[in-house]
């Protein structure tokens, strides 16, 4: 397998990991989750879809189910670091970082992951974020442009104007101070590498969500190869402290858009689904017992997804560390069973150095095997 | 510090005012549009020798208007910051004339609900372009966006949309130069906090830690700040029993007594058992006394107007002010704002609202700040009040820098006239190196002349002067 395009999608809020791949055959489970459970497979209209006896998935996962079938699609549970942080935003910072605690690098682990490609890639769309901002996560990278949507890559005007518009606007940032000039001249790049394409520039004729119709946008970005080597792309308003409902409700719904979307995206790239390691990843996973109003306060272990043609897929990777009351940890949090480093570190190309792995995970040994992607 | 009143004779700003003040009346409101757009810039472009913009009119203001370097450079520096500072005498017909007929920013809960969202965020919205473009309160507007980003309310989630209008008047705007106390505890008691925090929903034996957690990390003592999860739940607990009416009086507060719990919680170094509504006053003067606070939020002010690496000696000053004047926000602002640090720091990368605010100023464009003004602003990724978690809208460059093409699109839009609502002069574009000229209020360099001639002139060639880099920064 070559250098595979890496999607990261950021689930912002804190996923409740717990009632997104449920583990039905924890009896602790229904006991901490009077209200919200999911009811075990069969047991209901809408209950957990089986995947191997100990797990299921939500049933508004259902989408995705082909992908688990085509063995496309692994889970990772209890995933995250020791010390993590109950803050959504300290929580990100370090996710996105790839390192814990103090003195971490300002850049992003993908961003410093991009540094290291071996062959020299000078397409002003190697990276491109889908966010109203740009995230910690490809900070750093020169490169990379954010969007909302691949429309805001084209300068308004036309034609004839339009080149020369640019052309003067590239002379006056050529000359301006970074960050603000080099950023100019990337958007510059960036506009100019989508032009003429109409295919990868217009909007998604599909109808569906926004983060379903920007995957469609990196789907035709990677078909209509303009080099695209990552890109990130965000689904957020998971932070459900209040009423996030059981197989109903709003956090069904918002696994409906995440599966919905990844499902289309797979479809959409059709054999180039084999050259995509889409990863999901939350900044944590929630208390394990519900709070008083049909919501969950944060907590710790959580879940990241790994899913794409080539990935070995089929399975709940990581080792389930139980939800009785001493093996709960903190203020009755999932434990951490897989450092979320051992998940990212496997979905980099193979044959990194030691000291180029250093550069992305900076103080980080791997401690644990998962075989997410063949060796 | 200076006595206001000697300060105002000394610099004689009253009468000039006063004299402004009549100039704006309401019926003049083509010429307050038109308000010297084009002398100003002639005399700018012309030479060199004008003044450069000061940092206190790109930092706390929104960018100059015609005429705004001139008057600070008259008034002096200080003078003017000091001015800002007491917002209540400088008189802002021009923005309260705008403002005054958007029928939902006076109206109360519940009647707020008799409007329909759409309607109602875009009036909140309007209002908050109208005076960011014409308030002569400028700092106070910088303010309002400030402790906004501070008390982030999202109003995407729930009755959110109506009830920022209220937060809005009578959190922010009411309490953004006051007290950082009665600005927490408004705010820890606003039903748009209560309902966006689920506040509302945390109960006795049922507590929700929403709220407990993003007061002590976010509103006061910062992520650093020394509490513990333990003291996130016990707080959680003492903060239980607030509620938010969701039929009859739709929106309004009040304290359920029932829902409160009773028992004795340990917070920080607090002991909490002087009962119901008594819980929430105790915490809150601990956490407004507490040295992280004053910390955390000397940080926050000094990372917006000073530099995104803040100077360790200037926080320490900031801080220091906060505490002495036991959470004077005035105080706090005007140890920052007088400070060497601030006149010396290095240029700041402007956030989109900030860019198209000042891009506005700048040209004299009159806006009605409707909804095409705010597509604008959705496309640059900052609308007002959209951010969707509790910690703001960013303050640092990285997250925006790469956002550059919305803004130039914007300029765009501008110059082209496709902004209903909002119109610059379209005569701005027959010369757009001298319009860059008189925007950067100095002569331009050759290479610069160089690019502007490649853009030719009309419309879109105005955008190109709009769009200089320099103009990126403040």
């Amino acid at each position: 397998m070559t250098r595979p395009i890496l999607v990261v999608v950021s689930l912002r809020g804190g996923v409740d990991a717990l009632n997104a791949v449920v583990p039905y055959r924890d009896v602790d489970y229904y006991r901490l989750r009077p209200t919200l459970a999911i009811p075990p497979p069969g047991k209901a209209r809408r209950a957990a879809i089986d995947l191997n006896g100990f797990y299921g998935l939500h049933p508004s996962l259902a989408p995705i189910v082909p992908l688990w079938e085509r063995r496309e699609l692994a889970v990772v549970h209890a995933v995250g670091w020791p010390g993590v942080s109950h803050s959504h935003f300290e929580a990100w910072e370090e996710i996105e970082a790839g390192a814990v605690g103090a003195n971490r690098p300002p850049s992003g682990w993908l961003a410093r992951a991009l540094a290291l490609s071996p062959e020299e890639n000078a397409s002003a769309l190697r990276a491109v974020a889908f966010a109203d901002t740009m995230p910690i996560l490809l900070s750093g990278s020169p490169g990379a442009t954010a969007v909302r949507s691949l429309d805001e890559l084209r300068l308004a005007a036309d034609g004839p104007r339009r080149r020369s518009l640019a052309a003067s606007l590239r002379l006056l940032y050529g000359q301006a101070a970074p960050p603000v000039g080099a950023a100019g001249i990337a958007a510059l790049d960036a506009a100019a590498a989508i032009e003429g394409r109409a295919g990868a520039a217009s909007s998604s004729s599909r109808a569906g969500s926004a983060f379903a119709r920007q995957l469609g946008m990196i789907a035709r970005l990677i078909q209509a190869g303009v080099g695209l080597e990552t890109a990130a792309v965000e689904l957020g308003g998971w932070d459900f402290h209040f009423g996030a409902g059981s197989t109903e409700g709003p956090m069904a719904r918002l696994l409906a858009e995440f599966a919905e979307g990844v499902a289309a995206f797979a479809n959409d790239l059709g054999p180039d689904w084999n050259r995509v390691v889409l990863v999901a990843i939350s900044e944590f996973g929630r208390r394990a017992q519900e709070n008083g109003s049909g919501g969950t306060d944060h907590g710790q272990g959580g879940l990241i997804v790994v899913a794409g043609g080539g990935v070995r897929g089929g399975r709940v990777a990581g080792e389930w560390p139980g939800l009785s009351a001493r093996r709960l940890a903190g203020p009755g949090d999932l434990a951490i069973t897989t450092d979320f480093r051992d998940v990212l570190l496997e979905v980099l190309p193979h044959g990194l150095s030691s000291a180029e792995r250093e550069r992305v995970f900076p103080r980080y040994q791997k401690k644990r095997e998962l075989g997410l992607l063949p060796a | 510090m200076q006595d206001r009143r000697t300060f105002l004779q000394r610099a004689g700003l009253a009468a000039a005012s006063a004299a402004a003040a009549c100039r704006r009346g309401p019926s003049f409101q083509a010429l307050l549009d038109r308000f010297g757009t084009s002398p100003a810039l002639d005399e700018a472009g012309a030479a060199g020798s004008v003044p450069p913009i000061p940092r206190s009119l790109s930092r706390l203001a929104y960018g100059p208007r015609t005429g705004d370097v001139e008057r600070v450079a008259a008034v002096g520096e200080s003078a003017w910051i000091e001015e800002q500072l007491s917002p209540a005498a400088i008189s802002d017909l021009a923005a309260r004339w705008r403002v005054r007929s958007i029928e939902t920013l006076q109206l109360d809960l519940p009647d707020l609900f008799d409007y329909a969202r759409p309607t109602v965020l875009d009036d909140l919205r309007r209002a908050t372009i109208l005076r960011a473009v014409y308030s002569q309160r400028q700092l106070f507007e910088r303010m309002v966006e400030f402790w906004t980003d501070h008390f982030n309310i999202f109003v995407g989630k729930a009755d959110c949309a109506w009830l920022k209008v209220v937060d809005d008047r009578e959190v922010i705007r009411r309490h953004a130069l006051g007290n950082f106390r009665d600005l927490l505890r408004a705010s820890a008691t606003s039903p748009a906090m209560l309902v966006y925090l689920d506040g509302e929903a945390n109960a006795a034996g049922r507590p929700n830690e929403n709220y407990a957690r993003e007061v002590m990390e976010l509103h006061t003592l910062g992520v650093d700040g020394g509490y513990t999860q333990r003291d996130v739940m016990e707080l959680a607990r003492a903060l239980t029993g607030w509620r938010v009416r969701s039929a009859f009086w739709r929106g309004r507060v009040f304290f359920e007594k029932i829902r409160h719990d009773p028992g004795i919680k340990q917070v920080l170094d607090l002991r909490l058992d002087s009962g119901p509504q008594r819980d929430l006053e105790e915490i809150l003067d601990r956490l407004c006394s507490h040295p992280a606070t004053a910390r955390h939020l000397a940080a926050r002010l000094v990372r917006r107007f000073v530099s995104e690496n803040p100077p360790e000696s200037l926080v320490a000053r900031v801080a220091a002010a906060f505490s002495a004047s036991r959470g004077g926000i005035r105080q706090t602002l005007s140890a920052l704002a007088h400070s060497e640090e601030f006149r010396q720091s290095p240029p700041k990368l402007r956030r989109p609202f900030d860019f198209a605010i000042a891009t506005l100023r700048a040209v004299g464009a009159s806006t009605d700040g409707g909804r095409a003004m705010q597509d604008e602003l959705e496309r640059m990724g900052q609308l007002p009040f959209g951010w969707p978690t509790p910690d703001g809208f960013p303050d640092t460059a990285a997250p925006w820098k790469a956002r550059l093409l919305s803004r130039w699109n914007f300029a765009l839009d501008l110059s082209g006239g496709r902004i209903a609502g909002t119109r610059m002069d379209s005569e701005l574009g027959r010369d757009p190196a001298r319009l860059a000229s008189a925007l950067l209020r100095r002569p331009l360099e050759a290479a610069e002349r160089r690019a502007l001639a490649l853009a030719g002139s009309g419309p879109e060639a105005a955008a190109v002067a709009l769009c200089h880099p320099q103009l990126q920064v403040c």
